[in-house]
Order: C-alpha cells, then structure tokens, then sequence
C-alpha cells in the first residue's frame, strides 16, 4: 500500500482528491491537511509515502513546506494555475496536476509514482525542482526557517544583511539571525533589488541599514552598518552600490 | 481643405454683406468725390464689386497654394503680386467693358474711368489685401479647431485604452479552482455542481461584457459581487464569512462596474485564503450629500503577511482608475492596522454620467 496523504486547503479539492483515491487499490490515505504548517508536521511525524500538494495555502505555501523538509516523500504537485510551477515541472516533477483533472490523469501520476516508490528510488528530484522553480520565482516577500522546533516567518522587511556560510545563508533581522539552506545567488536573484545589495561574495545588505560607506585601503571600501558593524565590500559590490546610490 | 465661404451659407452671406458694404463705399466715392451720375455711380459699384466678389471667392485658391508654413517669403510674395496682378487686370478689363455695354451710359466713360484708374487700382488692392487676410485667418482657425478635436479625440481614445489595461481581469487561479470544486461537487452534490455552473456563468458574462467605462448601479455592482463571495463561499466553506450593511437608498447610487471587485479579491486572496481561522469581510456602504461611501474589510493573519497599502497592482489599478474617471486622487483610502484591512472608496454622484459616454 501506498500510504498517501493530502495538502491542499480546499475541503472540496480534498474530497474530489479522496473520492478519485478511493478507486485506486494501492493507495491507503492516512491524513488530509489544510495548510502547510499541517502538513509540514504530518509529514515529519507520519512520513508518508506520497504527498498530494497544493501550492497556494494559508500560513506556508507548498514551496516554502519543501524547503523546511529534511526528507522529502514523493510529491505530486496539484495546483490551479502556476505558470512557475508548470514551467518547474515539465521536467523534473513526479507529476503535477492541474486543477481540475480527471480521473484517468490522478491514475496516470499515481502510477508513475508508484513506480519510483517500489523501485525505492531516493534520489527523485524534488530538490531540483525548487531550485528550479527558485530560478522563474520573482521577488519574494518573506522567507520561512525553522529554528528549533519551530517555524519563523521571516518578512524581508525585518531584514538587515545576509551572510553566507559553506551550504547556508545566516538571515540577520531586527530580532535575531536565522539559517537557511539557500545559496547567495538565490537570495540575490529573489531579493528586491531595490532595497537589498549584494556587496561582497558572502555579503548582501538592505541599503536602508547602510550607514555610510568608508575608505578601507587604497581602493578598498568597506560598509558600516546602522548596528556599527563592518562589512567587506568587494570592487563588484562597490560598482554596484555606486550605480544604486547615484554617487 | 474644403472652401469656407462658398461651402457655408451663413458665411456665405457675410461675404455678401461685406461686398454690398465695399460697393457702397464705393459709390459713395464716385458720387462725391468724382461727380459721377447716380446711374453711373449704381452701375459702376454694382458691376465692379460684383466682378470682384467673384473674383475674392477664387482668391481662396491663392491662399490655399500660398501656405506660410510650406513656402518662404520669395515665394509668398510673387505668388502674391502675381494673383494681385490678374486679379486687377481681370477686374479691370472686365468692368470695363461690362459697364460700356450698358446703354445710357455714353462715350464719356473712358475718360471717367481713366481718371479714376489709379484710385480703382488703389482701392483693388486694399480689398485684396482683407480678402487674404480673411483668408488666412479662417484657414488658421479652422486648422486650429481640427487640431484641439483630434486631440480631444486622441485623449479619449489613450483613455478608453488606459481603462481597458486598468479593468479588472478574471483571475485564472479563481476561474480553475472554481471549475475543479464544480468537478467535486458532480460526484457528490450535482444540485449543488449546477448551482454554482449557473453562479459562475452570471459572474463571467457580467465581467466579460462590461466595457471598461461603464456606469451602472451599486445595486447591480453589488449583485455581481454577491455572486463572487458565493462561489468563493464554495471553495471556502466556513471560512469565509461576509457581513453586509448597506443602506437601502444607496443601491441606485451610480459606480463604474467592476470596480470594487479587485477589492474583494484582493480581501480573498490576502485574508482568506491566506489564514487558517476564519476570515469576516464586511461591506458597508452610505450615502451622503451627493457621495456614495463603500468600505470594504476584511481580517488577515499578521503573523504570515504584512500588509502594503496601495503597493498590490489591483489597488494601483483602482486608484488610476478613479482618476481617470472622476479627475481625483482623493477617492480612495486605504488602511492596514491590528489585523484589519480597510479600503474606503468615495463616489461622487455628480458629474458621474459624464464620462459614461466617452466613446
């Protein structure tokens, strides 16, 4: 048996889910899930062999539960209209649904699930598929981590800098610092990049929290920031500070 | 460029008017200053002025071809001297001998008309000289009215396009939910399925056929937006919630359609679907001393989502909607505090069914 689950906050689209399930011998479904926060901790706790996921949901949306995922289960995708998603997904998902589907369409992805199921294959690429969904993404707004137990929303307002470290970027806000499992270059591309700069190979700032930017050496500047701390600045991040500030 | 004494009655006899005026002065000449006949004198001013009415009327021509923008002065100038020239020649030579075969009027009249030759010649071009002034004149301001209509035409054509850009459109994510709950409710509830396909069907007609400058009534807007919150009702069951409060003698008061939608979109979108408890939207609305007053609210979870007031491009949208439409800026407001979300939109009700014609 396929021990499945279902995320999606429209009661209706999980009945339909369900009902067209319940036609299908090997699945048993064990949970169905009204928004991310839900989800996340049914798949920690029951970790399911299949997860039915909506994108749009209330408290985390189905990218941001991923990214908070250590182990991922088979995803299907089931979304009304997602021109990222679609685009993400053509070549890498398990299979996403586009709402509304039939029956026939449910089997087919169920099937080629099953399939990477029994063949006990890991190594399914759901991990690609945000990174690459991370590349058509435009400008986010907020940022989820998990710090402990729990799960921090991080609103890019609250942001000061970001720093990078090996595989992880450390997220400083107005309360605290946070780690994310993201490289620079994602934050530098899904940043506004009217409030924030990458200045340096490790470093992005929110220009608001720029004090002012001083002399280092001779051709060498670094940032002090509102907090009194000082950041590198790398010739690259001075040109392009120099282009956003107008000096 | 049609003529524009011989194409218009009304100038047509202005013109008229203006040649019995120079033919009466011209009289008035002869029989004082060059003790002609009052016969002689009638003949003479009726004749000549009446050749050179006709001749003034082709004048039009010269001007026409003599346009200050398309040619230099060298130009102008010998077109000018030649038109005077055969205007002149013309007027003379035909007067002339039109008056000479008028009987009662005897071999004197050579010399009469030699005597006054220089003054006719004189008199000949001051009147050419008014006619293409007038001339000129009308085709300056006649090109000057086409001028202000085509960019009055121009504006109302960047503007009916700038609306169309501005009107809400159908939200595809709304559109295929919709369709996959009506997919749900076939297998369990068909009654329920053919409620909201006849639901869905009213909203979409209604936002597919307005055009984007219409006026219609509060009372049909708000219909139409009833009908939205029904169909999100489905999606969304208990939590979605709507509470109305609308004063009875406002549901005639005019607003331009569809423009509250994206508001309860947006209410949708931001309040609803993006928390777990349950979401109130509250619509009320008032009038008051020519003002229609809407407020629409609704509840979001501050933890997930901050709100920016008039950042969202279906806010931005309404906000230059209004201004198009009314002329002002100062219709909308826009709230976000302690978990409420307010927008309030005032409509003027004067003045309004102006623009309900623009094209």
């Amino acid at each position: 048996m396929i021990r499945t689950i279902l995320i999606d906050d429209e009661p209706l689209a999980r009945s339909l889910l369900h009902n067209y399930l319940d036609k299908i011998e090997d699945v048993e479904v064990i949970g169905e899930f009204g928004n991310g926060f839900d989800g996340l901790k049914a798949i920690t706790n029951l970790k399911p062999d299949l997860v039915f996921l909506d994108i749009q949901m209330p408290k985390l949306n189905g990218f941001e539960m991923l990214e908070l995922l250590d182990d991922l289960p088979h995803i299907i995708f089931v979304t009304a209209y997602d021109q990222y998603a679609v685009k993400a997904f053509e070549s890498n998902a398990v299979d996403y649904l586009l709402k509304p589907f039939s029956q026939e369409r449910l089997l087919n992805a169920f099937q080629k699930a099953k399939e990477l199921i029994q063949n006990s294959s890991h190594n399914y690429p759901v991990k690609q598929l945000i990174s690459d969904h991370e590349q058509h993404l435009e400008t986010i707004d907020r940022i989820a981590v998990k710090t402990g137990t729990k799960i921090k929303i991080i609103f890019i307002e609250d942001i000061e800098y970001l720093e990078s470290q090996d595989d992880y970027v450390m997220i400083y806000t107005v309360d605290g610092k946070y780690l994310k499992q993201k490289t620079m270059k994602y934050f530098e591309n899904s940043l506004p990049n009217e409030s924030f700069i990458r200045v340096h190979r490790s470093y992005m700032v929110r220009i608001d929290f720029v004090e002012q930017i001083e002399l280092y050496e001779k051709d060498s500047y670094v940032i002090k920031l509102k907090n009194g701390q000082t950041i590198p600045v790398s010739k690259s991040g001075y040109n392009r500070l120099r282009s956003s500030l107008n000096f | 460029m049609i003529h524009p004494i011989a194409n218009n009655r009304r100038y047509l006899v202005i013109y008229s008017i203006f040649w019995t005026l120079i033919a009466t002065i011209h009289g008035v000449f002869l029989f004082n200053f060059y003790n002609a006949s009052i016969y002689l004198t009638i003949v003479d001013s009726f004749i000549f002025n009446l050749f050179y009415a006709i001749i003034g009327l082709g004048l039009w021509y010269a001007v026409k071809f003599s346009q200050m923008e398309t040619n230099n002065i060298g130009n102008l100038v010998l077109n000018h001297l030649t038109a005077i020239s055969i205007t002149l020649v013309v007027l003379l030579v035909f007067g002339f001998y039109s008056v000479k075969t008028i009987p009662v009027i005897n071999e004197g009249y050579s010399e009469f008309f030699n005597s006054t030759l220089i003054w006719r010649i004189l008199t000949g071009i001051v009147e050419y000289i008014l006619i293409v002034l007038i001339y000129y004149l009308l085709m300056y301001y006649f090109n000057f009215i086409e001028k202000i209509n085509l960019e009055a035409e121009l504006k109302t054509n960047v503007k009916v396009a700038e609306l169309n850009v501005l009107k809400s459109q159908i939200n595809p994510h709304f559109l295929f939910n919709s369709l996959n709950s009506i997919s749900a409710l076939t297998i369990s509830e068909s009654k329920k399925a053919q409620e909201m396909v006849l639901k869905l069907s009213d909203f979409l007609r209604f936002s597919i056929s307005e055009k984007p400058d219409t006026i219609r009534s509060f009372s049909e807007e708000l219909d139409n937006i009833y009908t939205y919150l029904d169909i999100e009702k489905v999606r969304f069951g208990e939590r979605l919630c709507i509470k109305k409060d609308i004063a009875k003698k406002c549901l005639d008061a005019k607003i331009p359609s569809l423009i509250l939608q994206p508001i309860v979109e947006n209410a949708i979108k931001h309040g609803v679907s993006k928390s777990i408890d349950n979401v109130e939207i509250r619509i009320t609305a008032d009038c008051f001393q020519g003002f229609l007053k809407v407020q629409i609210e609704n509840d979001f979870d501050q933890e997930i989502a901050k709100v920016k007031t008039g950042n969202g491009i279906g806010l931005q949208n309404i906000i230059q909607r209004l201004k198009l439409i009314f002329g002002r800026d100062d219709l909308i407001s826009i709230n976000g505090e302690n978990g409420k979300f307010l927008v309030t939109i005032t409509f003027p009700q004067n003045g309004i069914y102006d623009t309900n014609n623009i094209n």
